[in-house]
């Protein structure tokens, strides 16, 4: 059975990558980050970053994913990090919901959605790996909505410009 | 003295003597406290370099890899106004970030002190029927 301390190492480590995934994204120029950060129209620019800060949020599932794959072997070790991590990342986003930063509606849509997965993984008992799939999910589903949102006003832009 | 008074003075010094722990007590505690500090030796020492490594870390963010991120990205262009917003928003996150972890760091250190101080407590009492 995974003991404490490694749930914990694995967890500050996923934390880790993650965070450096941030400041080696600005070092490199990552093509979305940049083409967001470059954007004039101040609506698209904003839900440019929200794509880009989300993407990187919901990567942690995938990240503590690989981690659980390659190192850990049964099947009920990787799912007592899953809630593991669950448990503890849940206080990462929240205060999210409650920030004084200029958020969109949009954004705490897909926020929202992603503490719910969350709680349905810590409530409903023998459900870890459906709801850890969904989770891991997230990040296309979310991805493409933004896409979505971000081409609808694009497209609302051109219109105006081309009248 | 009143005699009223020396025998107060005399009850509370025997009082006092009764509530000391002997030599031979404190000899078998100190001895289990290095036996248990001893079997918890690596996780104290782990815990002490993520908590050095987390505190170097918010150090190295704030005084060298926000200037390298700002110089990075007005080298790319980007306006000063975006250039600000984009980097209180790494820094909220990455201070969030950091900040998780050390609360990770900092209840493993409390469940494990209380592991310990169990541990310390069975020892001793079983110590304590032996004798």
């Amino acid at each position: 059975m995974i003991d404490a301390l490694t749930k914990m190492d694995y967890m500050l480590g996923v934390m880790k990558r993650q965070r450096e995934k941030l400041y080696q994204d600005c070092m490199n120029g990552d093509y979305d980050l940049m083409h967001g950060l470059r954007e004039e129209l101040p609506n698209v620019y904003r839900l440019s970053c929200e794509r880009y800060r989300l993407m990187w949020i919901d990567a942690h599932w995938n990240v503590v994913h690989e981690f659980a794959e390659k190192r850990l072997s049964s099947e009920k070790d990787r799912e007592a990090l899953y809630l593991y991590f669950a448990k503890n990342f849940r206080p990462f986003i929240e205060p999210l919901n409650f920030s004084k930063e200029n958020l969109s509606d949009f954004f705490f849509i897909m926020l929202r959605n992603e503490i719910s997965g969350i709680e349905d993984m810590l409530n409903i008992s023998n459900k870890h790996r459906h709801s850890m799939n969904e989770l891991m999910n997230l990040q296309e589903i979310h991805w493409r909505k933004f896409e979505k949102k971000i081409a609808a006003l694009s497209k609302e832009r051109k219109n105006v410009e081309d009248e | 003295m009143a005699q009223n008074d020396l025998d107060k003075h005399y009850s509370s010094s025997q009082t006092v003597k009764t509530n000391l722990p002997d030599a031979d007590a404190l000899t078998v505690y100190y001895e289990q406290y290095a036996i248990i500090l001893k079997k918890y030796e690596s996780q104290v020492s782990y815990l002490y370099e993520k908590l050095e490594e987390i505190r170097k870390e918010r150090i190295s963010f704030i005084d060298e890899k926000i200037p390298q991120m700002r110089e990075k990205l007005e080298e790319q262009q980007i306006s000063e106004a975006h250039i600000n917003d984009w980097l209180d928003t790494l820094r909220n996150d990455t201070m969030r970030s950091l900040s998780i972890s050390e609360t990770l760091l900092n209840s493993f250190y409390v469940s494990t002190l209380d592991e310990f101080k169990k541990e310390l407590r069975e020892k001793l009492s079983i110590g304590g029927e032996k004798s």
